[in-house]
C-alpha cells in the first residue's frame, strides 16, 4: 500500500457554476495494488464458455445404493422401480436411471426412496459452465462478485456497436505526445473523442480518474492480464471536460454532452450511455438542456450522487432524467461518503478502503487500471498500475456499464433502462425506495433477464 | 399439466361408451381441427412477447349429434407460440424484446353444446358455447438457464361456424372467442400491462368423420 492519498471522494463547489473532484487528506482511500497480488492460478479461472447443455437432465434420476447391495441386486431394484435404462458410475455404486415410458422422474424417485436397499434417490438436473475471466486480478475485484458478474456475462458481455461516453478527465486511450494508451485497453474499442479544452479529438487523461472509470466499464477482459471490465466489449468514447486537477465547468460538461449527442459514425450514433462521474451542488440550465437533448436522443445518462455524504445529491445526478447512483461497501451498507436524498435512484459497489469485508487482505476499493496520479502531476502519463479507488464515481460507472449491456440486449429507451434496473434492484434499507439507497443495489443478471409472459 | 387432457380423454372415452347405444338417434363423429388462435384479450402482452397476432393450434375431439339441431362435443387442443422475453417500463410504454427465447404452450380441454340452424344453401350454420380447462406452460431460455412457469385455469368459449356434410365427411369453418380470465397478470409482462386473460379470438378448420 502506498502513502495515503484520497482520490475521487471529494466532489464539491469552489465557486458557483464550477464543479470539481479532488484529493483530500483522508488516509488510505486510494491504493495501488502491489505486485504481490498476482498470485492467482489463472488456469483455475480459465474460461469454460461451452455451449449450454441441451439435454433434459431433469428427466433422469440419480440413485445411490447402500454398501451392502451388490450390483446384481442394485440392477434388479432399478428394474423393479421402473428404470428403462441405467448407467452405473465407474467410481461408486451410483446409477443414473432413465424412467420407463409413462413414468416421471419424480415418481421414479419416490419408488426408489421406498426401497430399503437405496441410500438416496434424487432427480438429476442441469448445470452449466460459467464465464469466469482469466484476468489475474479478477479475484480481487470484489465489486464484480457483488454484482454477480459471471451470470451477467453468461447473458451479455456488450458489443462495440453500443458505446458509453465517459465524460471525465479523459481516458488513456491512445499514444499521443506524452500520453500513453493504458496496457489493459488492448482489446477495447474507442470512438473518436473530444477535448473541450483543446477543441480537438485528443481526449487524453492527465489526471487518472477518467481512465479508472473507463476501465470499470470496458477494461480488456479475459486476456490473461490485469483486471476485468463489466461491459468489456462495449466501445468507449472519451470526452475530456475536467482538467488535470479534476476541475471543470457546467458549460464544459454541457459542451461535452452536446458533442456526444451530435456524434455520428456511419450515419448513426452508437453512444447509448453517458457516464458522468462528477458533480456539484449548482443547478445549470445549460447542462440540463444538454442532458434533455441526450435523453431525447435515446441516450441514458448516469451520474454519481457525490462523495460528501450530503443531501441532496449533486447535479447533474439530481436532474430527474439522470440516473443518480450512490455507493455501497462490501456488506451492501451505504458507504460513509455516499451522498443521498430524494434524487437518489440506485446503488452500486463503490467500496470503502477502510474495510476488507471479503477478507482478501486488500482494502475494499474498486480495482482497475489507471496511471499514477503523482507521476501525472510531473507530466508522466505512462506509469500504469492497478488501483483500488472508492467513490460514487466508481459506482456510477458500474451502472453505466449495465445500461450499455441492457441497450445491447435490446432495451432502447432510457426510461425503460432505468425502470428495469430499478425494478430488479435488491431493495436495501427501508422497504421500497428510500433516500439512503434509492431503489437499491443493481442486479445485472436479473435486469438482463427481462420479463416473461407471466413471470 | 397432464391432468386436464386426461380429463378430456376420459370424457371422450365415456362419450364413446355411451353414445353408440343411442346411435340410431344420433351421430357420432371424430373431429380434427387446426387453426389460428390469438391472445387478443391480452393484446399488449401478446405483442410484447410474441410480436404476432396469432399462434397455431391443433386438436382432436368427439362430437355427437342429437337430432338435427343439437350437437355435443368434447375437444382437446394444443396451441404453441414462440416469442422472446421482453421488458416494458409501465403499461403505457412500448415493450422491448430481449432475445431470450420463450415458448408458451396451452392445452385446452373443452366440452361444448352447439345449436344448428337450418340449411343455408350447401352449409349449415351453427353457434356453440363451451367450457373447460386450460393448462399452460411458459418456458424461457436465458443464456442456457431454463425458467418455467405454469398454471391451470377455467376456460369459456363461444363459437359460430358453418358446416358442410358430404357423406361421412364433415367440413367446418368456425370462429369465436375464448375467455381464460385471471390466468396471468400476477407477474411478468402481463403484470406490467395489467392484463390477465389468456384467451382471444380464433378461427379454425374442422374435419369430421361420422359413422353415417
Amino acid at each position: 500500500m502506498r502513502r495515503g492519498i484520497f482520490a475521487t471522494a471529494g466532489l464539491g463547489l469552489l465557486f458557483p457554476g464550477a464543479i470539481f473532484f479532488g484529493f483530500s487528506e483522508r488516509p488510505a482511500s486510494f491504493v495501488r495494488a502491489d505486485e504481490g497480488v498476482r498470485v492467482l492460478d489463472s488456469q483455475a479461472l480459465r474460461v469454460r464458455e461451452g455451449e449450454p447443455a441441451r439435454a433434459d437432465y431433469s428427466s433422469r434420476v440419480i440413485v445411490g445404493f447402500k454398501d451392502s447391495v451388490d450390483d446384481r441386486l442394485a440392477e434388479r431394484c432399478v428394474e423393479d422401480a421402473g428404470g428403462a435404462r441405467a448407467t452405473r458410475s465407474a467410481f461408486a455404486r451410483r446409477y443414473t436411471v432413465e424412467p420407463m415410458a409413462g413414468l416421471s422422474a419424480p415418481a421414479l424417485v419416490e419408488r426408489f426412496r421406498s426401497m430399503p436397499e437405496v441410500s438416496y434417490a434424487e432427480q438429476d438436473s442441469e448445470v452449466r459452465a460459467h464465464f469466469s475471466p482469466n484476468d489475474g486480478l479478477y479475484a480481487l475485484q470484489w465489486h464484480l462478485k457483488t454484482l454477480g458478474a459471471e451470470r451477467m456475462w453468461d447473458i451479455q458481455k456488450g458489443d462495440p456497436s453500443v458505446a458509453v461516453a465517459v465524460i471525465d478527465t479523459g481516458v488513456a486511450y491512445e499514444d499521443f505526445g506524452p500520453f500513453r494508451k493504458a496496457p489493459d485497453f488492448g482489446g477495447t474499442v474507442f470512438l473518436t473523442g473530444f477535448n473541450v479544452f483543446t477543441h480537438d479529438s485528443h481526449a487524453n487523461d492527465d489526471n487518472f480518474h477518467g481512465t479508472h472509470v473507463a476501465s470499470i466499464i470496458a477494461e480488456a477482459t479475459n486476456n490473461d492480464s490485469g483486471a476485468s471490465g463489466i461491459a468489456f466489449r462495449t466501445a468507449i468514447m472519451p470526452v475530456k471536460v475536467l482538467d488535470q486537477e479534476g476541475f471543470g465547468s457546467n458549460s464544459g460538461i454541457a459542451e461535452g454532452v452536446d458533442y456526444v449527442v451530435n456524434f455520428r459514425q456511419g450515419g448513426v450514433n452508437p453512444v447509448r450511455v453517458i457516464n458522468l462521474s462528477l458533480g456539484g451542488p449548482t443547478r445549470s440550465q445549460a447542462l440540463k438542456d444538454a442532458i434533455d437533448r441526450a435523453v431525447a436522443a435515446g441516450i441514458t445518462v448516469v451520474a454519481s450522487s457525490g462523495n460528501d455524504n450530503l443531501t441532496p445529491v449533486d447535479y447533474p445526478a439530481a436532474f430527474e432524467n439522470v440516473i443518480a447512483v450512490g455507493s455501497v461497501d462490501g456488506r451492501k451498507v451505504k458507504a460513509p461518503y455516499s451522498s443521498f436524498g430524494t434524487g437518489l435512484d440506485l446503488m452500486a459497489p463503490g467500496g470503502d478502503l477502510r474495510r476488507d469485508d471479503n477478507d482478501d487482505g486488500r482494502p475494499d476499493g474498486v480495482l482497475q487500471q489507471t496511471f499514477d496520479p503523482d507521476a501525472a502531476v510531473q507530466g508522466r502519463y505512462d506509469d500504469f498500475a492497478y488501483y483500488f479507488v472508492v467513490g460514487t464515481s466508481q459506482a456510477a460507472a458500474q451502472v453505466s456499464a449495465l445500461a450499455a449491456l441492457l441497450a445491447r440486449q435490446g432495451i432502447k429507451d432510457p426510461s425503460a433502462i432505468q425502470a428495469v434496473m430499478q425494478s430488479t434492484a435488491e431493495d436495501l434499507g427501508a422497504p421500497g425506495r428510500d433516500d439512503q439507497f434509492g431503489f437499491g443495489l443493481i442486479r445485472p443478471a436479473e435486469a438482463l433477464k427481462g420479463l416473461g409472459l407471466s413471470k | 399439466m397432464t391432468r386436464h387432457p386426461m380429463v378430456v380423454g376420459a370424457a371422450v372415452l365415456l362419450a364413446g361408451l355411451f353414445f353408440p347405444q343411442d346411435a340410431r338417434a344420433g351421430d357420432l363423429a371424430i373431429v380434427l381441427d387446426a387453426g389460428l388462435f390469438s391472445m387478443s384479450n391480452s393484446a399488449d402482452t401478446e405483442k410484447a412477447i410474441f410480436d404476432s397476432k396469432f399462434g397455431v393450434g391443433a386438436g382432436l375431439g368427439l362430437s355427437y349429434d342429437r337430432g338435427s339441431r343439437w350437437r355435443f362435443a368434447v375437444d382437446a387442443r394444443r396451441i404453441r407460440r414462440e416469442g422472446e422475453r421482453a421488458f416494458a417500463a409501465d403499461r403505457t410504454s412500448p415493450a422491448f424484446q430481449l432475445g431470450h427465447p420463450l415458448t408458451f404452450t396451452m392445452i385446452e380441454g373443452v366440452a361444448s353444446a352447439a345449436y344448428r340452424f337450418g340449411r343455408l344453401g350447401p352449409v349449415s350454420p351453427y353457434i356453440a358455447v363451451g367450457g373447460g380447462m386450460v393448462s399452460w406452460k411458459e418456458r424461457s431460455d436465458i443464456a442456457g438457464l431454463v425458467e418455467d412457469a405454469n398454471g391451470t385455469s377455467a376456460l369459456f368459449e363461444a363459437r359460430v361456424g358453418f358446416e358442410r356434410r358430404q357423406g361421412v365427411l364433415r367440413l367446418g369453418l368456425e370462429g369465436g372467442i375464448i375467455l381464460v380470465p385471471n390466468a396471468i397478470g400476477v407477474g411478468g409482462i402481463s403484470k406490467v400491462y395489467e392484463e390477465s386473460d389468456l384467451g382471444g379470438v380464433f378461427a379454425e378448420l374442422k374435419i369430421g368423420f361420422s359413422r353415417r
